[in-house]
């Protein structure tokens, strides 16, 4: 469903500095955990797990070369969360129809 | 995409203003088309509930009421886990118009601006409006962040 998966887009930007690390890779091609770190006031670990849980919600890709693994931006991801805003619009294209049809049903 | 916060509809009915009102406002009509369960004070200030086949469930309050013309009213969304709108309640406004041919019934969904920031920073991003939502001056980013 593309509510879920615009939901996990949601919850994963829901935190400041994972916006930044989206804000950061949409800059660069790719970038490491420990590139990153030199670019953020916080440790490369906790950068690691933050580029972790954008992973898992589908907003980067990773990809493992030698030791390192390098992230970068997946945009597609993005549109599943546009997909859910459309959502609502598409649930009245639904219920007016309905009206319509409701309106023909009682008319006769 | 839309720059504003709303979402807006509209369908003409090939009947006269009062029976499109009952269709399109009164309970019972309400029951044929947008959920099968509607429990609705119609009146400012009351209350109802709307129920889906699937479960979804949503909380009401009337805001204005005008026979023939208008009903306003905010509901609030289902409080889905990792819902990204849980809770947020919008502004729905049902009017009438007699036009050639029947009565137009448009439907306004306002204040989508009053999900979280993300809602609207992930939208602008797509959209590839802004990133920073500070710098934006779209009517979303500029609530979404206030």
């Amino acid at each position: 469903m593309a509510s879920e998966r615009a939901g996990r887009v949601f919850t994963a930007l829901a935190d400041p500095t994972r916006r930044e690390v989206v804000e950061e890779l949409r800059r660069r091609e790719s970038v490491t955990a420990t590139e990153l770190a030199r670019a953020f006031p916080i440790s490369r670990q906790a950068l690691a797990k933050h580029l972790a849980a954008l992973d898992a919600a589908g907003l980067v890709r990773s990809e493992r070369r030698g030791r390192e693994t390098r992230y970068s931006l997946a945009p597609e991801a993005f549109g599943a969360a546009l997909a859910w805003m459309a959502e609502a619009g598409a649930a009245w294209d639904g219920r007016l129809e309905r009206l319509r049809s409701a309106a023909a049903a009682r008319r006769g | 995409v839309s720059e504003s916060d709303s979402v807006e509809r509209e369908v003409v009915l090939p009947v006269e203003r009062d029976a499109a009102w009952d269709v399109a406002c009164e309970p019972d009509g309400l029951r044929e088309w947008l959920a099968p369960e509607v429990d609705l004070d119609l009146r400012p200030g009351g209350e109802g509930t709307f129920r889906w086949e699937d479960g979804g469930e949503r909380s009401a309050v009337v805001e204005s009421v005008e026979p023939g013309t208008s009903i306003v009213f905010h509901w609030r969304s289902p409080a889905h886990e990792g819902d990204p709108v849980r809770g947020l309640t919008t502004r729905v406004e049902i009017r009438l118009e007699p036009v050639e041919g029947g009565t137009r019934v448009s439907v306004v969904e306002s204040g989508f601006a009053g999900a979280p920031a993300a809602v609207c920073r992930a939208a602008a991003l797509t959209a590839g409006w802004c990133w920073d939502a500070a710098l934006c001056s779209c009517a979303a980013c500029a609530l979404a962040v206030a």
